[in-house]
């Protein structure tokens, strides 16, 4: 499996009212592939 | 190798993805590959330690964006294609053996919001013309992997089910003053009840008049949207709570987590206007018509496209609804 080779961007996804955050961080594999890390600030389980 | 070519009897296109043949099948638990990497461990897809959701492009596509144009020409009768499109893997959580059933409603609601993004985003590029979300659970089902997981193809054309529903919705908004086939289906289920499986405050599971499996599963937004990213906040809170139900229903239907595909039918992003005749909802057809015994796609259902079905909806849709819990 490849890894991850660099940080491509990371922002907050517009949730508009929605009250919680979600971060978004696009990362790339060393074959090309984008991997997309979703991090919820509300993560409880 | 990513190809389509034309089926002019059905008009309607066949992907070729040759390289999925290799892809990963059933490993054991230590070595699953959508678990996170562990210090010391082997290197999965995701190089982290924990993680929330994530979403990536899978090893093995379907489709792919920079899919050549094929070797094989075809003729102006079976034409070929570049399969060209995208194909996403989303990871629903790090635990190895949790399932959506088992999930907290809160993170189910982070995965509608990942959802809708990726509805977003994919459907945003040219190549994409519809964006199809969904899950295969349980080896009756074909799974390879058992993590708990789902899958977005991207596809370059308006697949032929959802297209033959749209195409349906439309004829019926032409003869009906505007009306959305799916808005008067669901009103009639109201009315009728005895097939609804659990009310939200935005969103009801039903068991359809005319289903096609048992236990096969609609979920359908009450407003009247044509996707996923139309739902406000209220909305998607009530569909998680919605689709939990519905999911514990399911593990205690057989007293095991029921093996099911899960789809979302909503507009497609080709650039066209689906108002009125998209409506959002999801569809669950889990393959069980007992506890050890499947509902097979055999002669009829693949050779003539005709179903036959063992069982009411009105009298599945009874013994379901006993096992969920809720209005």
């Amino acid at each position: 499996m490849a890894a991850c080779s660099r940080v491509m961007v990371s922002y907050p996804v517009d949730r508009e009212d929605r009250g919680t955050g979600l971060e978004k961080e696009i990362e790339q594999k060393d074959d090309g592939r984008y991997i997309i890390f979703y991090t919820f600030e509300d993560e409880e389980d | 190798l990513n190809q389509l070519r034309w089926d002019p009897t059905l008009r309607e296109w066949v992907a070729y993805a040759t390289h999925r043949q290799d892809r990963t099948f059933l490993p054991p638990a230590e070595y699953c590959p959508l678990c996170p990497t562990k210090p010391g461990g082997f290197p999965t897809e995701v190089p982290r330690e924990h993680y929330d959701i994530v979403v990536f492009e899978n090893r093995f596509p379907s489709f792919a964006p920079d899919a050549p144009v094929p070797d094989e020409e075809g003729s102006d009768l079976t034409p070929t294609a570049p399969g060209r499109g995208i194909c996403e893997v989303v990871l629903y959580s790090d635990d190895h053996d949790a399932t959506l059933a088992t999930m907290s409603e809160r993170r189910i609601g982070n995965l509608i919001e990942v959802w809708a993004d990726r509805y977003t985003e994919l459907g945003a590029s040219k190549e994409v013309d519809y964006v199809f979300i969904f899950e295969n659970k349980g080896e009756a089902i074909g799974v390879t992997l058992h993590h708990p997981h789902g899958q977005i193809y991207g596809y370059p054309f308006v697949p032929p089910r959802p297209a033959k529903e749209l195409e349906a919705a439309r004829q019926y908004r032409v003869q009906n003053e505007g009306r959305c086939l799916h808005c008067d289906l669901l009103t009639q289920e109201h009315e009728d009840a005895r097939r609804i499986l659990t009310k939200g405050e935005h969103f009801t599971a039903f068991i359809p008049f005319y289903a096609h499996f048992p236990y096969e599963a609609h979920v359908y937004s009450r407003r009247c949207v044509s996707s996923i990213a139309e739902l406000d906040s209220a909305e998607r809170r009530d569909l998680a709570t919605v689709l939990k139900r519905l999911l514990v229903g399911y593990d205690s239907l057989f007293g095991f987590s029921l093996p099911y595909m899960m789809v979302m039918h909503q507009a497609p992003t080709d650039g066209g206007a689906y108002e009125g005749v998209a409506h959002f909802h999801i569809e669950f057809y889990p393959p069980n018509r007992t506890a050890d015994k499947l509902k097979y796609l055999a002669g009829s259902e693949t050779g003539a496209g005709a179903f036959i079905m063992d069982v009411l909806p009105e009298v599945s849709a009874e013994t379901l609804r006993g096992k969920i819990e809720g209005p």
